[in-house]
């Protein structure tokens, strides 16, 4: 019995010590945790009894997408669903499930959606409805459409593997996707990987590696607004207990890496689970996810532990110029500085809402483009160190048979050469000429009144023809193009205030009849 | 209680501590969801886990009327036989299911031993013979008595668990049922007396006599409130280090009744023994600590 008891208690103490050089490794690798004393936690009054989690906001902190588990139109008590509110002046509104058509998943959540609320990626899983599956849990892509989430789609073996896919988040410019995944060669447990879109279609997910991932797990990527701060929860960087919510900053190129991360601290992250954790747009604070109060409940923390730096917003409604009849249009933001189109957006086609958010320190143009209507650009700069503004400009599309739009094209002062940010607009221009063959237009020259009225008429007349040569140079017949200058003498604003005299200062292209 | 019960009970309870250490291999993979990946452990609410623990009783058996019978002076019960402590170990398994953060439940099957000892000098007198062997008076000895007593259980608990951050309290009650005893004891002549003999004059003549009881009879199945606290640090891959503390509180008496212990020369055939009785209102009570791996499944 002697010997017995000896080797029990020797296997006993090699337990101890075993587990005490783990806990010890765990202590190494652990990040501290700091207390915020002025962040305050408040339950969202949406929650439910079920689990409540992954907020995502549109249109400005509008709408909430959710997802729960709360007995809804298509399931039943802790079936995970897309549920919506809505905000107003008395607080949010009563959920509702966003999406009957993905009535037959096991699960499907973890939406997240881009700013105007008109795209979302998620997750599901068990879903007999799901074309094209790939593995376990998977990715999809829906639009909304007509008030209702359709156009359902799986990202397909690009994105999607034989394993678990699931949490997107989506840059504010919709063009950048981070997700988390378990599938094979991570740095072990579920590790989050980013991918770019690339045409219509996504760019092979790249790993973010360390030391952002680790060997245990991280979940719930969440991109903030200013692309300059990735949350993400792990329950593999220590910190208060279970999985906490860790930011990763410093971001290095195309967002494949990150240099340094930090715990958010308390009292956002407690020994419970915290994941989820949202940054929006020019408001102070953040939502979150956790158990600490039993299932998993929203929260918002207010001020957020980092606020994403300010960002410009330009909402609005996409008209029909003679009816009013809102337009469902496809939204481009272009960098005029680059030529590249950096954001796809849709408007609302129920509501004509459009809502675009612009990075500082950038001229960016929104073009609205709709079938049936000539497209509609305008221009937008963005100053660095700008506090967060909001502009609400309506957009009038015009009938592509007899309407007009402005073109966004720049000189030099006194000069007549295109500019090269002029080149998104004029190629745009192209695409509806040879979109529309059968019509002609007049390409009209303005100017302000600065200036003697023959110089005036003269400088917008050539600025019209360096349009018109830039058509013909891409093949539009010379013969469906006529140029006029009307110098001074159609102004659209006051020539009294600088605002005025830059609205004046255009070249629009009026659809003049049919051939 | 029968020995063949004692016997069919823990064959049962090994039955169910089997089917506890099989239940990974057998259980279903668990269901996944959008936020964590099948199988991936560390959902903290609604989850099963096993955990397994080995850890030490530091058992008290306590015998308000002597543990054993006296060998000293007759109707005196020295201290030594009224209480006696000692260290066995344990080891558990535990199947769980955490129902919330703050709260679980749990059933945990251990091969529980408990083991005490102690010892004592006591006054007695020793006979004096003459030359002819005859009896011829006393005189004052001391004799050293030392006793162990080790019983072996398999048990179950059922223990509601209240967690708090990554501490946990819990307390419920637990029923073992016997698999075995090991009862020693030993007595022997105080140095300064080295020619008083246990059985005189014959070829069994000692300064020392021991006994042994074993076996599974005479033990009572054992019902007893444990109640402690606990930590538990989190591993990652959904195991947690668990670290214990408890105590195990028994409700009733350790042996159903009195028994013989018969102590004779330790290196003869035992022809000549002496008669002990052990047994006597006796409770086992004991502070538990461990250390297991917990894993969520």
């Amino acid at each position: 019995m002697k010997n017995i008891l000896k080797n029990i208690s020797i296997a006993s103490l090699l337990l101890v010590a075993g587990s005490a050089g783990a806990i010890a490794q765990r202590s190494a690798d652990s990040l501290p945790v700091t207390h915020r004393p002025e962040v305050r936690v408040t339950e969202l009054e949406i929650n439910s009894r079920q689990a409540d989690l992954f907020p995502a906001v549109a249109r400005g902190g509008e709408l909430m997408i959710f997802t729960s588990g709360r007995s809804g139109e298509t399931g039943g008590s802790g079936d995970e669903r897309i549920w919506m509110a809505t905000a107003g002046s008395g607080g949010w509104s009563h959920p509702v499930e966003a999406a009957t058509a993905l009535g037959s998943a096991e699960h499907a959540g973890g939406a997240a959606v881009t700013p105007d609320g008109n795209f979302m990626i998620f997750a599901a899983y068990g879903w007999d409805g799901a074309e094209g599956g790939v593995g376990r849990t998977d990715l999809y892509s829906a639009e909304r459409i007509g008030g209702s989430w359709g156009n359902i789609r799986n990202l397909g073996v690009e994105i999607n593997s034989p394993y678990w896919d699931s949490q997107p988040t989506l840059s504010s410019d919709g063009r950048v996707l981070y997700f988390a995944s378990d599938r094979p060669g991570g740095a072990g447990g579920a590790d989050i990987y980013v991918s770019h879109r690339a045409g219509a279609g996504w760019s092979a997910p790249v790993n973010l590696g360390s030391p952002v991932n680790t060997p245990l797990s991280e979940l719930t990527p969440s991109i903030a607004p200013d692309d300059k701060t990735l949350f993400f929860s792990s329950n593999g960087h220590g910190g208060a207990g279970g999985y906490d919510i860790f930011m990763a900053s410093v971001p290095g190129e195309a967002g494949t890496s990150w240099r340094k991360v930090e715990n958010i601290g308390t009292p956002v992250n407690t020994p419970y689970d915290e994941h989820c954790f949202l940054s929006l747009p020019n408001t102070r604070h953040g939502y979150f996810a956790s158990n600490r109060n039993g299932d998993f409940d929203l929260y918002k923390a207010d001020p957020s532990p980092r606020p994403a730096d300010a960002m410009m917003v330009v909402s609005g409604r996409v008209l029909d110029s003679r009816s009013s009849v809102p337009v469902g249009a496809a939204i481009t933001v272009t960098d005029l500085a680059s030529g590249e189109t950096i954001a796809n957006f849709r408007s609302d086609d129920r509501s004509g809402d459009y809502y675009v958010i612009l990075k500082q320190g950038g001229r960016y143009s929104i073009t609205a483009e709709a079938d049936g209507y000539i497209f509609y650009s305008d221009e937008y700069a963005a100053p660095e160190r700008a506090e967060g503004r909001e502009m609400k400009r309506d957009i009038a599309l015009q009938p592509a048979d007899g309407g007009a739009t402005r073109l966004l094209v720049f000189f030099d002062y006194d000069k007549t050469e295109l500019k090269r940010e002029s080149i998104p607009d004029l190629d745009r221009a192209t695409g509806f000429l040879r979109a529309h063959p059968g019509t002609s237009i007049e390409i009209a020259g303005h100017t302000d009144s600065v200036g003697s009225t023959s110089y005036n008429q003269r400088l917008s007349h050539d600025r019209a023809a360096a349009v018109k040569r830039y058509f013909v140079s891409k093949g539009i017949p010379e013969t469906r193009i006529t140029v006029r200058g009307y110098g001074e003498s159609s102004a659209v604003a006051d020539n009294g205030t600088e605002d005025g005299r830059a609205r004046n200062r255009r070249v629009e292209m009026r659809v003049s009849g049919r051939l | 209680m029968n020995n063949v019960n004692a016997t069919g009970r823990g064959a049962l309870l090994c039955a169910l501590l089997g089917m506890t250490m099989m239940t990974p291999a057998l259980a279903d993979p668990p269901g996944e969801d959008i936020l964590y990946p099948g199988g991936m452990p560390g959902q903290p609410g609604g989850n099963v886990y096993l955990q397994f623990d080995v850890g030490a009783n530091q058992s008290e058996l306590y015998g308000a009327e002597g543990i054993h019978g006296g060998v000293g002076e007759p109707g005196i019960i020295p201290g030594y036989l009224k209480s006696a402590n000692g260290t066995a170990p344990f080891v558990a398994a535990t199947i769980g299911y955490q129902f919330t953060p703050a709260f679980s439940f749990a059933m945990r099957f251990d091969y529980d031993m408990r083991y005490a000892s102690n010892s004592g000098d006591v006054a007695s007198t020793c006979t004096d013979y003459d030359e002819l062997g005859e009896p011829n008076g006393t005189h004052p000895i001391t004799l050293h008595d030392r006793y162990e007593v080790g019983v072996s259980y398999l048990g179950v608990a059922f223990l509601p668990t209240v967690h708090v951050s990554d501490f946990f309290f819990f307390a419920g009650p637990a029923y073992s049922a016997p698999i075995s005893k090991d009862i020693r004891q030993t007595v022997s002549v105080g140095e300064d007396d080295a020619n008083c003999q246990f059985f005189y004059g014959t070829n069994e003549a000692t300064t020392t006599v021991s006994g042994k009881l074993s076996g599974q009879e005479n033990i009572n199945d054992r019902l007893s409130l444990k109640f402690g606290v606990g930590y538990s640090a989190d591993l990652g891959s959904g195991t947690r280090l668990v670290l214990q503390a408890g105590y195990d509180l028994g409700l009733n008496e350790v042996f159903q009744e009195q028994e013989l212990i018969m102590l004779g020369n330790p290196d003869s055939d035992g022809n000549y023994q002496e008669p002990n009785l052990i047994g006597n209102d006796l409770r086992f009570n004991s502070f538990q600590g461990s250390v297991g791996i917990r894993v969520n499944l």
